[in-house]
């Protein structure tokens, strides 16, 4: 939904922790931005992570919430060198729960996530993707690298 | 106070903000106190002094923190109660996955405490040993550690240790300096911190990949209070100090020997993309071993919390472990011993180390095979699954290869994965496999020779 205080938004996700070739999914994100008129704002969201022996888990999730704002900075700045003040934000919790919040709270129109080659388990248990696509409230597109869909 | 502030210029408040608190640390979690015939450590001697006199108490407060778990859980996470940021919705709004584990663990625990669930849930090898010993055993742990083991880790006292044996790790391992700190951090704190500060280290340009990959995956070592409880779930807390020193000449020969064959070696000697590499700065030129370890130790204790901070931020992770993390641990922990005790697959598993074992004279060959690769999931279960075995000497295998196989996928290897340090999980299972090729001889040689 478009407000004054929600101007039009592509909320772009990034896993920071892959490394992989982005210019597909920057290229398409930045296309639809352009044709709708909006900003792009970017999320990274550090999963939960079982930490069975750290008696400092807010600690350890404070450095892995660090460690992925300064990966998602260095893909940014990759592809954008002077896209210092795009909203970029990072949070912790449930990977696809998290995106569907986020993108409610930014009021984006589209989520533009990418997917990477399906693995065993998301037969049975579903991807990030499609559980976001299923719930979330805004249009979802799923990218696909061209690579991984051979 | 900066870095760089002259020691004779600090301020006497902060010699005793860094004194007081690494020296009572080191007290409680690494001087030796008697125990009958051996040695134990303060912090040992609390926890079996909490159960022993606690017993009843500590069981009604496993019950009611699964069972709160579960429910404000559910709460957060199916019905979007709770707030929407900060500490307790870190705490309590999780993933599907999560919430059934925590949901399981407050079931079992009840099933177990009331008697009335059925045989595999209650019996002595599954939820006597899960609930019964291991979780009574680290509820009082998770106490003791999330308010004391800041004392040993936050004022100072690894950073002025560390700076004795940084030359040690830059000669022996070919690593920074620095990276006796991170080894440390991990030694006497926690594994995953080591990790964190280890990636914190890659990101600033101090290491390379390869050094933050060796480091992280070579001295990221369980720390000592979760190996006093490995020691006690197998029943060798009375020879812990011979169990640790064990441990750590292991971790000693798997540090010489990994950094110098691959994966580790062909990691490339590259710096993280955008960081400008930084000097090695823990005994800068000039400054003896001594001026370093003060320098850098006062500088940790300025950055340190005060009383207040201190019990704020251990009640707070007390209540994140407690909640977050007792009831998942002691549902998977429930899971794979009900697993292991009611169905051939781990025997089906590791059939292919029994002969090996058998060949190396280890009794009850058969019990400890799975011991050798079900430490890949989790560092509990190792230990966990030889608890019975009768073999003492086997037990002790068991013990040592549950923390020095190190690359336990449920913590340490899901966070190198996410580390950007180029380690794959074909590189984690690797590293695995190596460093149980190098523990096993080892450890069957201290048990039989050396120990018992």
């Amino acid at each position: 939904m478009v407000t004054a205080a929600h101007p039009p938004t592509v909320l772009v996700t990034l896993d920071p922790a892959s490394e992989h070739d982005r210019t597909h999914l920057f290229d398409i994100a930045e296309g639809h931005a352009a044709m709708l008129g909006a900003r792009l704002v970017f999320l990274s969201v550090v999963p939960e992570i079982y930490l069975s022996t750290s008696t400092d888990p807010e600690g350890v999730i404070a450095g892995m919430t660090a460690h992925a704002e300064r990966e998602q900075a260095r893909l940014l700045e990759g592809r954008w060198p002077d896209a210092g003040a795009a909203p970029r934000l990072v949070r912790y919790g449930p990977v696809a729960g998290t995106i569907i919040e986020v993108a409610k709270e930014v009021g984006a129109q589209l989520i533009v996530m990418h997917a990477r080659r399906p693995g065993i388990a998301t037969y049975a248990l579903g991807s990030v993707a499609s559980r976001v696509a299923n719930h979330a409230e805004a249009s979802v597109l799923v990218i696909r690298d061209p690579e991984a869909a051979r | 106070m900066s870095d760089n502030v002259t020691a004779a210029a600090t301020p006497r408040g902060l010699w005793v903000k860094f004194a007081l608190p690494s020296l009572l640390g080191a007290i409680v979690f690494l001087f030796p106190v008697p125990n009958g015939e051996s040695f134990t450590i303060p912090f040992g001697v609390l926890i079996d002094w909490v159960n022993e006199n606690f017993g009843t108490l500590v069981s009604g407060l496993l019950i009611a923190v699964t069972v709160i778990s579960a429910a404000v859980t559910v709460a957060f996470s199916v019905f979007g109660l709770g707030p929407k940021q900060g500490f307790l919705r870190h705490v309590f709004q999780v993933s599907p996955t999560w919430m059934v584990l925590r949901v399981l663990g407050a079931v079992f625990c009840l099933l177990y405490f009331t008697g009335t669930g059925p045989d595999f849930v209650i019996s002595d090898a599954t939820g006597g040993t899960v609930v019964g010993f291991l979780m009574k055993n680290l509820l009082a742990l998770f106490f003791f550690a999330a308010l004391a083991l800041p004392l040993l880790t936050d004022y100072g006292f690894m950073e002025f240790v560390g700076a004795f044996l940084s030359g040690v790790f830059k000669r022996l391992f070919r690593l920074p300096g620095r990276s006796a700190i991170d080894g440390l951090a991990s030694w006497l704190g926690a594994a995953p911190v080591g990790v964190m500060l280890t990636v914190q280290q890659y990101d600033m340009g101090v290491y390379t990949r390869r050094e933050a990959a060796t480091v992280a995956t070579t001295f990221s070592i369980v720390s000592v209070p979760f190996c006093y409880v490995i020691a006690k779930v197998v029943g060798l807390e009375g020879v812990f100090f011979s169990y640790y020193a064990s441990v750590i000449l292991i971790g000693f020969v798997c540090a010489l020997v990994l950094p110098r064959i691959p994966p580790l070696s062909r990691m490339p000697d590259t710096y993280a993309n955008g960081a400008v590499p930084h000097d090695d700065d823990v005994v800068l030129p000039g400054e003896t071993l001594l001026r370093a370890g003060t320098r850098m130790g006062l500088a940790r204790a300025a950055a340190a919390p005060g009383p207040a901070g201190f019990l704020r931020n251990g009640v707070q992770n007390l209540i994140g472990i407690w909640f977050g993390l007792v009831p998942a641990t002691l549902a998977i922990a429930m899971i794979a011993l009900i697993v292991a005790e009611y169905t051939p697959l781990f025997t089906w598993l590791s059939m292919p180390f029994v002969p090996v074992l058998e060949w190396a004279g280890v009794a009850d060959a058969q019990a400890a095979a799975p011991g050798l690769v079900i430490g890949f999931a989790d560092m509990y279960l190792p230990a966990l699954i030889g608890a019975d075995i009768a073999s003492q000497e086997t037990r002790f295998l068991i013990a040592i290869l549950s923390v020095s196989q190190l690359i336990y996928m449920s913590e340490v290897g899901a966070l190198l994965l996410r580390a950007n340090l180029g380690l794959n999980l074909g590189h984690l299972a690797m590293l695995f496999v190596i460093r149980t090729i190098i523990s096993t001889p080892i450890a069957i040689f201290l048990a039989k020779v050396v120990v018992f």
